[in-house]
This record gives structure tokens, C-alpha cells and sequence, in this order.
């Protein structure tokens, strides 16, 4: 069976959705809504590889300060992953967020950076040269 | 059936083979996994703060003062070692055995001498921040005989730079792998 584009965003935008319920869901079940900022991460999180990349691609070919654009995208893409997992843990390690509130949170988060890693690995069209 | 697992080159008598690391996908990997390190550091830190803010029943606190400097010292280092240019680097490194370059006749140029400064300049930074979380560790904490709870904001500072300080040489590691690679790219 082929899969349609159509089927891919269909089922892309059921993920998305969902995880974004289970983050509002852990911030209103427990009325404390700290558990948002993991939303706005994961949602900057795949920008600083966007960014670095067309950055790097408009210069010549094998330039020497390419990679060094690259290499500060992937740092940053490193970075925001690690603060997505790791906000919810610290925040429920300290007692403000509920533990359950940690799990919803962080799943939601996963399943909102994977759809958009996957939609970018769909839709993405190799350049011709 | 193992002549072909022994014409190719694989490493062990089963059928399988270790997947083909090349250069490129070790450098990128390197580099996610020294930002994720970093932001691990960072991250540790902010717990070690948000404990002391919340939970802690001692009197002993953190401060921006004493607890945070050598994590800023850290950053600083690694900034400094990571912007430094490389092709201009392997040059000052490979002209001479003095270690302010240039040599005897004094005829290497100010900036070799200059990367140099400044590179041992970040080393030292990077090196300070981790004696420094050690002597945060010790002057703050255990000369004060805090109970275990307490004593775990020190050691969550001195990992917290032992991180970053692990970061930093993977990062530069990665950058420094590449050279070979793009040689034979150019080839």
C-alpha cells in the first residue's frame, strides 16, 4: 500500500495534536502552567539547523567557515533538546510541577519535536543541481 | 559461506559488521552531543539552584557570588577556544618549539604569538572554572561540615563544570577531525 502524502499529513497533524494535549492537559490538570516552556523549546528547537543551514548553503561550496555555521546549528540543536527533556525533570525534581505533570510533559514534548523532525524528513526536496 | 565475510574486511567471524562511521557523521554526532552535554552542565546547575531556592532546610544558600562564577568562567573559556580560527591555529602551532612563537630570530608574526595568548588564555579559563567549583565545593561546603543534602549543591556545581570542560574538548575535538576529510574532498 503507497502511502499518500495525504495520509502522512493526516496522521503527522493526530500526533501533533495529541501532543500538545497531553502538555495543556499536564498544565491544567494541576492548575500550574510552567509546564508550557517545554512547548516553546521543542518548538525553537529544530530552528537553529533551519537557520544555520540555508545560512551556510548561500555561501560557496566548501567554504572554511561553513561548517563552523553548521557545527553552531547542531551545538544549539544539542542544547535545546537537552533543555526540553531536562526542564520538566529539574522542575519536578524540586516539587513545583507534579511528577505526573513531568511524564505528560515530556511525552507531549517528544511527540511535538518528532512531528516536526518527520514532516521536515518528509517534505524535504533534495536540490537539484 | 565465510569466504565473503573473510574477503570482505569485517572484524568478527558472525555476519555482522560494524556500521561505517564516516568522518562526517562522527564530527556531526560529536558536535550534537557536546551541546547536549553543555546544556546537561547547565542544567544541573539550575536544579542545584532550584533546590536551594525551594526545598533546602539549611541555611546555607546559593548565591550568584560564589556558586555560579565558575560556571561563567567555564563558558567564557569555551567561547574563547572554540572561536579561535583553526587554519591560523595549526600554522602558530606547527612553527616553531617556542612557545611564544616565532623563534630565535623573532620573526613570527604577532598574530601566531596572539593565538597563542589567547588560546592558553581560554585553557586557563576553562581550567579555573572546574578548580574553581572545587573550591566553591570546599571553602563553602564541607569546611562549613554541611549534611549530605547541602553537599550535594557543590558536587552538582563540580559536575556541572566537569561537563562543560568534557563539552568543550569534544567540540573542539570534532572541529579539529574534519581537516583530513575535507583534504580529500578537495582531492
Amino acid at each position: 500500500m503507497r502511502i499518500t502524502p495525504l495520509t502522512k499529513i493526516i496522521s503527522l497533524s493526530t500526533v501533533l495534536a495529541t501532543g500538545f494535549l497531553l502538555i495543556i492537559l499536564s498544565c491544567a490538570l494541576f492548575h500550574n502552567w510552567l509546564p508550557l516552556i517545554v512547548v516553546g523549546i521543542f518548538i525553537i528547537a529544530p530552528l537553529p539547523n533551519a537557520v544555520c543551514e540555508s545560512w551556510a548553503t548561500s555561501d560557496d561550496f566548501l567554504n572554511e567557515s561553513n561548517n563552523t555555521i553548521l557545527d553552531l546549528g547542531r551545538f544549539l540543536t544539542g542544547f535545546l533538546v537537552i533543555s526540553g527533556l531536562s526542564v520538566p525533570v529539574i522542575l519536578a525534581n524540586n516539587a513545583i510541577i507534579h511528577r505526573a505533570a513531568m511524564w505528560m510533559s515530556l511525552s507531549g514534548g517528544l511527540l511535538v519535536y518528532a512531528t516536526i523532525i518527520t514532516f521536515s524528513a518528509f517534505f524535504h526536496e533534495p536540490e537539484e543541481f | 559461506m565465510f569466504e565473503e565475510y573473510n574477503t570482505s574486511s569485517s572484524a568478527f567471524r558472525l555476519p555482522f559488521r560494524l556500521p561505517k562511521l564516516s568522518v562526517s557523521v562522527f564530527r556531526t554526532l560529536g558536535v550534537y552531543f557536546s551541546g547536549a552535554l553543555f546544556g546537561l552542565g547547565f542544567y544541573i546547575l539550575l536544579n542545584a539552584s532550584l533546590y536551594s531556592h525551594f526545598l533546602n532546610g539549611s541555611n546555607i544558600h546559593m548565591r550568584f557570588f560564589p556558586d555560579w562564577m565558575p560556571l561563567v568562567l567555564s563558558i567564557m573559556g569555551m567561547i574563547i577556544i572554540n572561536t579561535i580560527d583553526k587554519g591560523h591555529l595549526q600554522a602558530a602551532l606547527s612553527s616553531g618549539d617556542s612557545i611564544l612563537g616565532g623563534g630565535a630570530m623573532g620573526d613570527g608574526s604577532g598574530s601566531e604569538r596572539s593565538i597563542k595568548i589567547v588560546l592558553f588564555m581560554g585553557f586557563a579559563l576553562l581550567a579555573g572554572g572546574v578548580s574553581g567549583s572545587v573550591s566553591v565545593l570546599v571553602l563553602k561546603y564541607i569546611v562549613a561540615k554541611a549534611n549530605w543534602q547541602t553537599l550535594s549543591m557543590g558536587i552538582a556545581n563540580v559536575a556541572c563544570n566537569v561537563c562543560i570542560m568534557i563539552s568543550c574538548v569534544i567540540l573542539w575535538a570534532c572541529q579539529n577531525v574534519e581537516e583530513e576529510y575535507s583534504y580529500s574532498l578537495a582531492l
